[in-house]
């Protein structure tokens, strides 16, 4: 997962970067990208990407909500690291996945980069009382 | 509170079954309002490891953070890859369950 993340976050960072003559006008800059395109086939709804500080770098939704996001998940991702580093010293994290009520939020932790993407479900899920 | 749970256990003995058998270390089933290990395959200091840090740490501030993004969402589970292992962590309304697989 984090292997196959980072090469197409490389691609979509290079496609980016150059300025394409004749190009179709676009109205947000990563339309058109495969990464997003495969994503939102699958029921991605935001993706954001963030430095290994947690600097949001880029994001397919808009700057508020990026915010309200990495603000709120930045903090518990890397909470989770130092609780995966208390319980186990030589063991690391490398994927988290919360799944609530109305969607689940993905999160690979990198060397490089810490990918976010937000995913809504199909229909509502009642929370099971045992 | 370990009769209701002996009670779940026994009504899904099947599903228990499953889950134990296929590629899992171990189980933690804890008590949310006593913040006690009520069943566990693993040693004590593994399950209080456990209990201290996921269930009592990870599991609320995740929790916290689900309702900040949106106050009528809730926290059905939590899956944490690593490199070794990965933590399953259902929390309910008395239980806490974390498979390690």
């Amino acid at each position: 997962m984090s292997r196959s993340s980072r090469l197409s976050v490389t691609e979509t960072q290079r496609k980016s970067t150059p300025v394409v003559k004749k190009a179709v006008i676009r109205s947000r800059s990563y339309d058109g990208d495969a990464f997003v395109n495969l994503f939102a086939h699958r029921g991605a709804r935001d993706i954001m990407i963030l430095d290994s500080h947690g600097v949001p770098l880029r994001s397919t939704c808009s700057q508020r909500r990026t915010f309200v996001f990495v603000s709120n998940l930045k903090p518990l991702l890397f909470m989770a690291r130092n609780v995966v580093r208390d319980l186990d010293p030589s063991n690391d994290i490398t994927f988290m996945r919360i799944r609530s009520n109305m969607g689940e939020i993905h999160m690979t932790l990198g060397t490089d980069f810490i990918l976010i993407v937000v995913q809504k479900l199909r229909r509502l899920r009642s929370s099971s009382t045992s | 509170m370990n009769r209701i749970l002996e009670k779940v256990i026994h009504q899904n003995g099947t599903i228990v079954d499953r889950i134990l058998s296929e590629h899992t270390i171990g189980y933690v089933v804890s008590d949310n309002t006593a913040n006690a290990v009520a069943e566990t395959s693993f040693d004590n200091t593994s399950a209080q490891a456990i209990l201290k840090h996921l269930h009592g740490l990870l599991v609320s501030t995740c929790q916290s953070v689900v309702r900040d993004i949106d106050p009528s969402n809730k926290l059905c589970f939590m899956r944490l890859g690593t490199r070794k292992f990965e933590y399953l962590v259902a929390p309910e309304e008395y239980f806490t369950i974390t498979v390690v697989q």
